[in-house]
């Protein structure tokens, strides 16, 4: 076994992704049956809603293990070059917000609970919603691929953001002996 | 499939997602089962050194812990230092 801690100032790095996978949770202590259920409701709610599969949403629909500590949960549900659909645990709400409408300046925002679907207020307040906006449209011009990695990084920031926090932990780990660096 | 869990991919991906002009600290654990305590203990021990709260991030959660126990270590963590934790599936 070899465990290492190492601290270091933020040297900027480059902004590499490793991967594009976009499912995110910020999630509160619930079990991870709860939360798979959730999901379920999300995905069934999303079918109910009108959307349709694609090949990026089946990046985001293996999702659906994982429970961890925090205050929220924002679980990124789908996610295309024209859409982004997010799931607050928080507000128990459903968010859809269309890149294109975003970028015409039109927020076109349909929001409702995936139990009760009932209109609920939305984790986004304007700001956020705001700074989104401008984040796309900054984006707009890059590959989708580049769209959805810069989504989620716009999300990351604001949950920094929203909480005030300004330190982070990276923590990693591999278990296999075979493990590349 | 190495590759695929490497902890330089782990790394590159979750820096990518940190905003700049936060600070960053690292917790590397090579060929550790997340079944054993010793990354949750390191883990508090990081924590509790530092100064303000902190997101710790990190690729699935099981990355972290993969039994009840360390994860409420973690959810101690949360409630007594407003440590939070962001995982990417």
């Amino acid at each position: 076994m070899a465990t290492t801690a190492v601290s270091t100032a933020n040297p900027y790095m480059a902004r590499q992704a490793g991967t594009t996978k976009l499912a995110t949770t910020y999630a509160p202590a619930i079990g991870v049956s709860q939360l798979r259920k959730k999901i379920t409701m999300l995905q069934q709610d999303l079918q109910a809603y009108g959307s349709r599969p694609s090949t990026s949403h089946k990046v985001y629909e293996q999702s659906g293990e994982v429970a961890a500590t925090g205050l929220y949960l924002l679980y990124i549900a789908q996610s295309s070059a024209s859409a982004i659909t997010m799931y607050s645990e928080r507000d128990s709400c459903l968010c859809k917000v269309h890149w294109h409408h975003i970028s015409n300046q039109r927020l076109h925002r349909r929001v409702r609970s995936p139990s009760s679907m009932t209109r609920t207020p939305i984790y986004l307040d304007g700001t956020a919603l705001i700074r989104m906006r401008r984040a796309v449209d900054r984006n707009l011009a890059i590959r989708a691929e580049d769209l959805h990695l810069k989504s989620l990084q716009f999300l990351v920031a604001e949950a920094f953001r929203t909480h005030n926090i300004s330190a982070a932990v990276i923590a990693c780990r591999g278990s296999s002996p075979q493990t590349q660096y | 499939m190495a590759s695929r869990f490497s902890l330089l991919r782990q790394q590159n991906f979750l820096e990518a997602m940190i905003p700049p002009g936060v600070s960053i600290s690292y917790i590397k654990a090579k060929e550790v089962s997340a079944y054993k305590s010793d990354p949750t203990m390191l883990m508090q021990e990081k924590l509790r050194s530092l100064p303000t709260k902190a997101f710790v991030l990190t690729t699935p959660v099981d990355r972290a812990a993969r039994n009840v126990e360390n994860v409420k270590k973690y959810t101690e963590l949360y409630d007594q230092a407003g440590h939070m934790f962001m995982s990417f599936l």
